[in-house]
């Protein structure tokens, strides 16, 4: 069959919600990171789709600096991690509720 | 004909690989995983014809970012949290919620105005002319991105740098006064 | 237009009022105590009580001299409504004269009392009595209307009660207050309902109204009002029937006696019966009837006081016998003559009962007559004075109550009725013989005490028996008018006197062995003497045992069963309600509280379950509201 953007499109939801499911799932926070890149990669999927369809390459251009943030962003999440795991001893969160009531 | 193919097979990559990533009690095999959907991820890059992003991808991602992870997984002693319960309590009305968000998403999709004919491929024959469409729009229009992007890199160098450092204070960490005590 | 004199007059007489009384609220927050065995008594309560009665005398004088010789009324409005102007004061010569005696005669008893009570212990309560007793018949004196009048008639019955029970762990004290008070009440309920006639009568109970109504009343209300009244005033001053109770009071303290039962509380009834002169002039067949009790009574008390041995009995009967006389003058209309005797007699008495006291003070308590003597060079200014005394008592021309006594027995010899004046004649005799009788055994003779010699009183009871004789001498003289046109009845008074002292004399000083055959020979009469004519037994037994013993009981049961069982029942009542209070504060009040606490926690948990502090709740609720929002837009 054919496969049309919108192929592309559902895989790239599907993703999404996948990372979105890891997100809300997961009490371990590497895990939860690993799922945002889910979640922007699905978004660069997208984004790349319809830079194919409009036969224009801003897409993925735009792509490429998510990408770039996603990384800056992952690098930063870690270290705040380590730091977490240092002061407080786990990487779990749900034991991390000091902003609780 | 191939492109069918080798969608499905990037797709069952991605996706399966994302599904392993969310459901593996070990944060190394989910590692791995991960790494696999970004694999696939590459795969649909270059199926778009973003050849420069498929590099980017493979480089970034699966060069550092699995990296990162590993390394912060091994940092991180999760001795004790690989025995303790992985998923929330909650996890029925979070599946309930994905496939909530999956399903409105899916039917927002299909209702939209989407071609529904493929897309031919680009005629070009020039190799890698793709990357210097990029690199024309990335200098020109969008520079200041660029530049901004390239500072942003630089902060978090810094910051993930100097958050990572040991600091022998007077006061010891938790960590160390839980080690320690 | 005020007379400022008036004005001033009337704040005088309204601190002399108060004084005693404030006085005596001050002295009653100490009153239940008693000093404690081992420790002198307190002196202040007598210093104290001794000031202001010093003080209340120079505010009488002041508003007697203020008034010169009018006439001041002084009205505050009504007590009962419809009953006129019952706040009011009165100030004339009646109520001037007995003001002042009233003061100075206090005064002097305070001031024996500072010696005589020394040793006593509760001496807080005892001058709290005698300034409510002044304080009450000062309110008496210079009331305007008979219901205040009747306020301190009240008073100085209760105040009289009191002090004859200041030693109320003395079985006889006690019941004699009792007696006295009872005795009282029955003249009293006399009194009460001649005001109250008067009151419905005449609308009014001041004495300036009924003065003015009386002339139109008819002549059976005018004569019942009389006579009721007359029964206070009999009950009051002891006259027969009612004198019963005043030889009994003699258990009180012997200041107590001067005070009150010589020289003012009896005379209240004699100050009555002067008052009402407007009602009493129109029922001339009362004043008759009251003239002839007068010289019953006089004859018959001066009859027994020659037979009592106790020294404070002796002078009982006495005041009965000269409230006897005074009677005979009011209701012969002779007011005037009666206060005169009023006045005399208070000083002589007066003079005699504290004399007494300071013989019983020096012999340690001893008072019969029979166990004294030769006491003449013991207790040298007690017997002078109380010789001054005894001879005007006696009537001796000179001293003061010959004058007085003299004027009575001048209106009853023109008032024709001369079985009055025989009557006074006779009793003048037994006056003159009791009197002597009672000097020669206290102080003549060989002393009959086998015990301790007297010990001498102190200044503080010798001032006030130098001052009352320095009275008995010059009152007459400067206060009394002085008929000399009348000297026959002068001349045959004092053959009396002297008889009678002679005959007195001759029986206890001189030729005392005579008298066991008189005795012998008149051995019914001298029982009869003896036992007081054996009204006190009749009483006992008919009115005390019947009468009153059976009310009390009467009393006592309806208290048990009605007051106690309905005392009862409102302390259930209130336990009950107060269970209710209980359960309805725990229950309801603090549910309420309680449930707008859980209330608020219960409003609030929305709010609170949201915050969990879980980035990933906050991440579940951004997705679901995306899931919301796309939701939206897919059914559109």
């Amino acid at each position: 069959m054919h496969i049309t953007p919108l192929h592309y499109l559902v895989l790239s939801a599907l993703l999404f919600t996948t990372g979105v499911v890891g997100v809300l799932l997961r009490r371990n926070i590497v895990v939860i990171l690993m799922s945002i890149e889910l979640i922007l990669n699905a978004v660069n999927i997208n984004l790349v789709v319809f830079s194919h369809e409009h036969r224009q390459v801003d897409g993925q251009a735009f792509a490429l600096f998510v990408m770039a943030v996603a990384v800056a962003e992952a690098a930063v999440a870690l270290g705040i991690l380590i730091a977490l795991f240092r002061n407080r001893g786990t990487v779990l969160a749900d034991e991390l509720d000091l902003l609780k009531w | 004909m191939l492109e069918a193919f080798l969608f499905y097979v990037f797709a069952i990559l991605t996706l399966g690989g994302a599904i392993l990533t969310v459901t593996r009690r070990s944060a190394v095999l989910s590692a791995v995983w991960l790494t696999v959907s970004l694999l696939g991820v590459a795969g649909i890059f270059l199926l778009q014809g973003a050849e420069f992003l498929f590099v980017s991808q493979i480089i970034l991602y699966i060069g550092g970012i699995t990296l990162l992870f590993l390394f912060v997984i091994m940092l991180v002693n999760l001795d004790a949290a690989a025995n303790v319960r992985q998923f929330r309590r909650a996890w029925p009305l979070i599946l309930l919620a994905g496939l909530g968000l999956a399903a409105e998403l899916i039917l927002l999709l299909s209702r939209g105005a989407m071609p529904r004919q493929a897309v031919p491929q680009s005629t070009s024959s020039v190799l890698s002319f793709n990357t210097e469409q990029i690199a024309g729009v990335l200098f020109s229009r969008y520079f200041a991105a660029f530049e901004l992007a390239s500072v942003l890199l630089l902060v978090a160098i810094v910051g993930s740098v100097w958050m990572g450092q040991e600091r022998k204070s007077a006061a010891l960490t938790a960590h160390e006064r839980r080690t320690q005590s | 237009m005020i007379d400022p004199h008036y004005q001033s007059a009337s704040y005088a007489l309204l601190i002399t009022l108060t004084l005693p009384l404030a006085g005596c609220i001050l002295l009653f927050f100490s009153a239940f105590r008693t000093t404690p065995p081992g420790r002198p008594p307190a002196r202040w309560p007598g210093l104290f009580a001794t000031f202001l009665m010093l003080a209340s005398l120079v505010f009488s004088i002041g508003s007697v001299a203020l008034i010169h010789r009018g006439t001041l009324m002084a009205s505050a409005g009504e007590w009962i409504p419809g009953f006129g102007p019952s706040w009011s004061l009165q100030l004339d010569w009646l109520s001037s004269w007995l003001l002042l005696l009233v003061e100075i005669i206090g005064l002097m008893v305070h001031l024996f009392s500072l010696g005589y009570m020394s040793e006593e212990r509760s001496q807080s309560r005892y001058f709290a009595g005698l300034l409510f007793f002044v304080a009450m018949m000062k309110l008496l004196v210079l009331s305007g209307s008979y219901l205040l009048l009747f306020a301190g008639w009240e008073g100085v019955g209760l105040a009289s009660y009191l002090l004859i029970a200041y030693h109320f762990e003395r079985p006889r004290a006690a019941q004699a207050a009792t007696k006295a008070f009872i005795v009282n009440r029955i003249g009293d309920g006399g009194l009460l309902l001649g005001i109250i006639a008067l009151a419905f009568t005449c609308s009014s109970t001041n004495y300036a109204d009924v003065a003015l109504a009386a002339a139109h009343l008819p002549h059976i209300t005018i004569t019942l009002v009389c006579t009721l009244l007359v029964i206070g005033a009999i009950g009051k001053s002891a006259q027969f029937p009612l004198h019963v109770w005043l030889p009994d009071a003699m258990e009180g303290p012997t200041p107590v006696s001067a005070l009150i039962h010589s020289a003012t509380m009896v005379c209240a009834g004699v100050y009555l019966l002067a008052r009402s002169s407007f009602l009493l002039n129109l029922a001339p067949e009362v004043g008759e009837g009251v003239a002839v009790l007068g010289a019953i009574t006089a004859l018959f008390a001066a009859s027994v006081a020659l037979a009592e041995n106790d020294i404070k009995r002796v002078l009982a009967y006495s005041t009965i016998s000269q409230l006897g006389f005074m009677f005979v003058a009011l209701g012969l209309r002779a007011d005037r003559a009666a206060m005169f005797h009023v006045v005399t007699h208070a000083f002589f008495k007066s003079l005699l009962f504290l004399g007494a006291g300071a013989v019983i003070h020096a012999l340690h308590g001893e008072q019969n007559l029979k166990h004294m003597g030769g006491l003449r060079r013991r207790l040298p200014v007690t017997f002078w004075t109380m010789c001054i005394a005894s001879l005007t008592l006696a009537g001796l021309p000179g001293l003061s109550a010959f004058f007085s006594k003299d004027l009575i027995l001048e209106s009853s010899l023109a008032s024709g009725h001369n079985i009055l004046t025989v009557l006074g004649t006779i009793t003048s005799l037994f006056t003159a013989c009791y009197s002597w009788r009672l000097m020669s055994l206290a102080f003549f003779g060989e002393s009959r005490r086998h015990h301790l010699t007297p010990h001498q009183p102190p200044l503080t009871m010798h001032a006030p028996l130098i001052v009352l004789a320095a009275c008995c001498i010059l009152v007459g003289w400067i206060f009394v008018p002085i008929h000399w046109e009348a000297w026959p009845l002068m001349l045959s008074s004092t053959a009396v006197a002297l008889l009678g002292l002679w005959l007195a004399w001759y029986f206890y000083v001189a030729h005392p062995e005579r008298r066991a055959a008189i005795d012998r020979r008149f051995a019914p009469v001298t029982g009869l003497l003896r036992s007081r004519w054996y009204i006190d037994a009749l009483y006992e037994q008919h009115v005390l045992n019947g009468l009153v013993l059976r009310t009390a009981n009467g009393a006592a049961l309806l208290d048990r069963s009605l007051i106690n069982r309905t005392i009862g029942g409102l302390v259930k009542l209130s336990r009950r309600t107060s269970r209710l209070f209980n359960w309805t504060d725990s229950r309801i009040l603090d549910g309420i509280v309680r449930f707008i606490s859980t209330f608020t926690r219960f409003l609030s948990w929305p709010s609170r379950a949201l915050q969990t502090g879980f980035v990933q709740t906050y991440a579940l609720l951004f997705i679901v509201g995306a899931i919301a929002v796309l939701g939206y837009y897919l059914v559109r």
